[in-house]
């Protein structure tokens, strides 16, 4: 490139790097050809030394130098204007490219730093022009509101928003600054889902913020919103009305404003949901379980939704699993209630006949393969495609036969697996690893980790907290369950049916997910009888309410698990961050809600599939018949299922004949009161009960018709 | 041995173009930046010797370029061997970064980084007053960038949970800016934004590089692969009142504004 006349008289003027004002003065004294090439350089990114030996050169180049364009008077930045325009007009020229396109939102972006620039003439042809993308014509129209001088009113409204809906974020900016009204009222004229949203957030805070500034602008809000398209008062709901900054001052679109039915059931007590007939108190002892995904037990009880089933929760003062829990199964029948991974207990017999599963709340992935941060070997990271990542990560095991250790048999078989994916799939193996470790754990330590930090394993296999110190410390996930599922997927490419060797996977007592029940010490003989399906029955809707509670309001949950968890573990190193813990307790646990259930555990073919792995936990002496009586929860869910469809089966009946009948006020609202218990167990999931409610209900209405 | 001295006499460079490459980093040191970047270039142990080969090359292909166009491949090539120093060393790694950024800066990035959410240059003006005041972010923000490209942090020496600026006496922004070798320059400074931020378990962090640095003059290598991670390269001013010392430094990738600790100080 020959060199640039404007460098030429920069070095002749300013030979040391100019200050503002003598920048300023040579600048005054550049020709429009050196002007032309200095806003070409700019705008091409061809911004090298030369450009940041010209001008002041502090941190970002364009920002810089429009901030001293700024500076001058306004004849040269009209010529600054007019060389922006020849510019974008040449690259209009052209046949479109990214380069092209890229240059002349570059032009853009220097006319929006200098409030003016690129003519409106052209800014307008540019929006108006159908030809061109979307994108350029929102830009060139962002650009436009920016101005200082701005366009009239009449323009903004004209613009086409209903075909061309990517306009109406400028439009709503470049109004709101005189008319914030006006602005919002912009969003009437969109009436289907523009798609990206994102653009609407400023000019509608700013709008806003405006609008609100003013006594009587709260109320033409409310009825502005009010009659926009749906998806936007759904935005303004639930996007622009929680901005921290509109937060406290409590908008709502509309006096029906619909709350969340979940968070709403959360406040329910004994007396809301049972009239006289209240159950009998039943007391249930549970272990101290710090097992992240086992806390929504206590998680229950603390908020209450035990309580107001009449179940009372005692902690039986003991640490530790899984001897805690066998402990409490020697107990009197029906008088204990923990979380279990269900597959462990599954070779115990014994102890395993003396309980059953009430529900699945959740699928455990969480094992995962620790270590250090500088080994040279990648991290799978949740990608795909990532088959040749994980052939050198193993690669790297075996060749350096790597001492990999981990607690219990759950981590050992997770890297079975891993062992066995990669002996099936590399040709050229060489080596081993180490002789796998199982290393014992102590109380109040977490000895995994210490044999991580102190350099006695190479690599662990550890679950939740464990690989949440570790990625404290800088350690990295080299592979997780989710990988592994990945790399599966990956190998069963070109097998006729993946699915089945998902299957077998998951069947297989290699497989790396497990069912995380909650479980009774009754056994599910003894289910089919009646004496204990009442209780389990209403544990089970305590279950399922306690997840749906997850879904929409996680924060609370990981806050209790995460005092939980440091309460217990003040004295030591083993304080978890709370956002270690939800990113750990997102990757770890997939909780499954009530209408979850059926898809992903029970199912023939469902993902997840309970009984093909509870059944592969089994020992092979085990006879058949007795298999079937370790797993129950679908039996529990199938029982639920039923309840829920008698109950909204009732419910159309009850309105039916409400609607036909000619019945007392003394009645009806007998029987309102009564179908609302009905319906306060149905907003938590205890069908059970809702079924009888909305059984008395109906019985109600025909005895008084 | 560094990456420099095994680039050079690895077998890659025959004698005589040892000699050239020796010869235009003699030159080079002789400029006004060269003075800073060669040293650096020899010092350098944690770039892998294959990418320090790249740049050596580079500088053998365009040693009778004038000096600006020589300069601009050097970075051109620089850019291509950015957070290649391998992750620092340092267990546990800091909880609370830091990393101090001009407010004109920081603006105009934004724009750069999602002009869809900022796409005048007032929005992220007012963003960043919201940041100041301490406003909880909105969703979108939260998941927005704090950065397009790779940043250098810093963090608390004494206690990595604590305040990464705690090492400073005084409440002026260039204590801040000398310690931690920003660009200095005569005449007014913007304002400077300290942004702390909570690191992401996941984060790793590196040991910066003569790539990293491109041709930024307040950058020092760690010169020792026992280092444990970078340190900054402080103003050689003796500015009274001011604890100035080299301070912690590493290089992340890309971070999101939501790990951000509110309210996000400014200093003048």
């Amino acid at each position: 490139m020959s060199k640039r006349k404007y460098l030429g008289k920069h070095e002749a003027i300013c030979p040391e790097r100019a200050n503002e004002d003598a920048f300023l003065d040579y600048l005054r004294k550049l020709d429009n050809e050196e002007w032309k090439e200095l806003i070409e350089d700019l705008i091409s990114e061809n911004s090298g030394p030369d450009l940041i030996a010209v001008g002041r050169a502090e941190g970002m180049l364009l920002a810089s130098y429009a901030s001293t364009f700024d500076k001058l008077e306004l004849p040269y930045r009209r010529l600054i204007g007019r060389v922006l325009d020849g510019i974008v007009n040449q690259h209009l020229s052209h046949p479109p490219s990214e380069r092209n396109n890229q240059i002349i939102e570059r032009s853009f972006k220097l006319s929006s730093l200098l409030r003016g620039g690129l003519s409106n003439n052209l800014l307008v042809h540019i929006i108006h022009n159908k030809e061109l993308p979307a994108r350029l014509r929102s830009r060139a129209a962002s650009t436009l509101a920016t101005y200082d001088i701005p366009m009239p009113e009449s323009f903004w409204r004209e613009l086409d928003v209903e075909k061309f809906p990517f306009l109406a974020p400028a439009i709503i900016n470049a109004m709101g600054k005189s008319n914030p009204l006006s602005a919002l009222e912009t969003f009437l004229r969109v009436p289907a889902f523009p798609g990206n949203l994102v653009p609407f957030e400023y000019p509608s805070r700013l709008a806003l913020r405006r609008i609100l500034a003013t006594d009587v602008g709260r109320g033409s809000v409310h009825s502005l919103v009010n009659n926009m398209p749906e998806w936007a008062r759904q935005y303004f709901e639930k996007h622009i009305f929680n901005l921290a900054e509109f937060r406290s001052q409590r908008i709502t679109v509309a006096e029906g404003r619909i709350e969340n039915p979940v968070l709403k059931a959360a406040d329910y007590n004994l007396n809301d949901l049972f009239d006289g007939g209240r159950p009998d108190e039943r007391i249930l002892t549970t272990p101290v379980d710090l097992i992240w995904d086992h806390q929504l037990i206590p998680f229950a009880e603390k908020m209450g939704f035990l309580g107001r089933l009449n179940i009372r929760l005692v902690d039986d003062g003991g640490y530790g699993f899984p001897d805690s829990h066998k402990k409490l199964f020697t107990k009197s029948e029906a008088s204990a209630l923990i979380a279990e991974p269900r597959k462990f207990i599954t070779e115990d017999t014994t102890y395993a006949a003396n309980s059953s599963d009430i529900a699945i709340t959740n699928i455990f992935t969480g094992f995962a393969l620790v270590g250090r941060a500088n080994l040279g070997i990648q991290p799978l990271d949740h990608r795909k495609d990532r088959r040749d990542v994980f052939i050198d990560l193993m690669r790297y095991i075996y060749s350096n036969a790597s001492v990999v250790s981990t607690l219990d048999r759950g981590g050992e078989k997770f890297f079975k697996l891993l062992q066995s994916l990669y002996e099936t799939h590399d040709v050229g193996i060489e080596g081993g690893p180490a002789p796998f470790r199982r290393i014992p754990s102590k109380p109040g330590t977490d000895t995994l980790f210490e044999k991580l930090q102190s350099g006695q394993a190479d690599f662990i296999i550890g679950a939740a907290p464990t690989v949440a110190l570790a990625l404290q410390a800088g350690y990295r996930i080299y592979v997780d369950s989710h990988d592994v599922e990945n790399v599966i997927e990956s190998f069963s490419e070109g097998v006729e049916d993946a699915r089945d060797l998902w299957r077998e996977i998951i069947s297989d007592v290699h497989s790396p997910f497990i069912h995380n029940c909650w479980n009774i010490n009754v056994s599910s003989k003894l289910w089919e009888g009646d004496v204990f399906k009442p209780l389990i029955l209403r544990l089970a809707s305590v279950a399922f309410y306690t997840i749906d509670y997850l879904k929409v309001n996680e924060g609370e949950v990981l806050k209790f698990i995460h005092e939980r968890w440091n309460d217990a573990h003040q004295q030591s190193k083993l304080q978890v961050r709370p956002d270690t813990l939800k990113r750990i307790f997102n990757d770890s646990y997939q909780f499954k809600t009530f209408e979850e259930n059926f898809e992903s555990f029970f199912y023939v073919n469902a993902k997840y599939n309970y009984k093909m792995s509870i059944l592969s936990g089994t020992p092979d002496s085990m006879k058949p018949e007795n298999r079937r009586k370790l797993y129950n929860a679908d039996n529990v869910f199938k029982e639920l299922s039923a309840l829920k469809q008698i109950y909204e089966n009732s419910v159309r009946e009850l309105n039916d004949r409400m609607s036909q009948r000619s019945i007392s006020r003394e009645a009806t609202s007998q029987v309102q009161a009564i179908e609302s218990y009905a319906r306060k167990h149905a907003d938590i999931r205890n069908y059970y009960d809702a079924v009888n409610y909305i059984q008395q209900a109906n019985d109600l209405v025909k005895e008084a018709a | 041995m560094g990456s420099y001295s095994d680039a050079l006499t690895g077998g890659k460079f025959s004698p005589a173009q040892q000699d050239d490459i020796e010869k235009k980093l003699r030159e080079w040191y002789e400029t006004k930046n060269g003075i800073y970047i060669v040293p650096n270039i020899q010092r350098e142990v944690f770039l892998p010797v294959a990418r320090m080969e790249s740049l050596l090359q580079t500088i053998l292909d365009n040693k009778d370029a004038d000096q600006s166009e020589f300069e601009e491949k050097y970075q051109q090539e620089c850019y291509r061997h950015v957070i290649q120093g391998g992750a620092i060393r340092l267990f546990p790694l800091p909880d609370v970064l830091g990393r101090a950024v001009s407010t004109f800066d920081f603006i105009n990035k934004l724009q750069d980084i999602d002009d869809d959410l900022f796409s005048d240059p007032d929005m992220a003006a007012d963003f960043v007053v919201r940041l100041i005041a301490g406003d909880a972010l909105s969703v979108q923000e939260n998941d927005t960038l704090m950065s397009l490209y790779s940043v250098w942090v810093t963090w608390n020496e004494d206690d990595p949970t604590t305040d990464p600026f705690d090492f400073a006496f005084t409440n002026e922004a260039n204590e801040i800016r000398a310690n931690l070798g920003l660009e200095k320059k005569a005449g007014d400074y913007n304002p400077l934004l300290l942004l702390r931020y909570n690191r992401d378990i996941s984060l790793a962090l590196f040991n910066p590089t003569i790539a990293d640095a491109n041709t930024y003059i307040y950058f020092q290598t760690a010169g020792s692969l026992s280092e444990l991670h970078g340190w900054t390269k402080p103003w050689p001013d003796i500015l009274p009142g001011f604890n100035i010392k080299p301070r912690p430094e590493a290089i992340h990738e890309p971070e999101k504004l939501g790990l951000l600790l509110l309210p996000v100080e400014e200093r003048q």
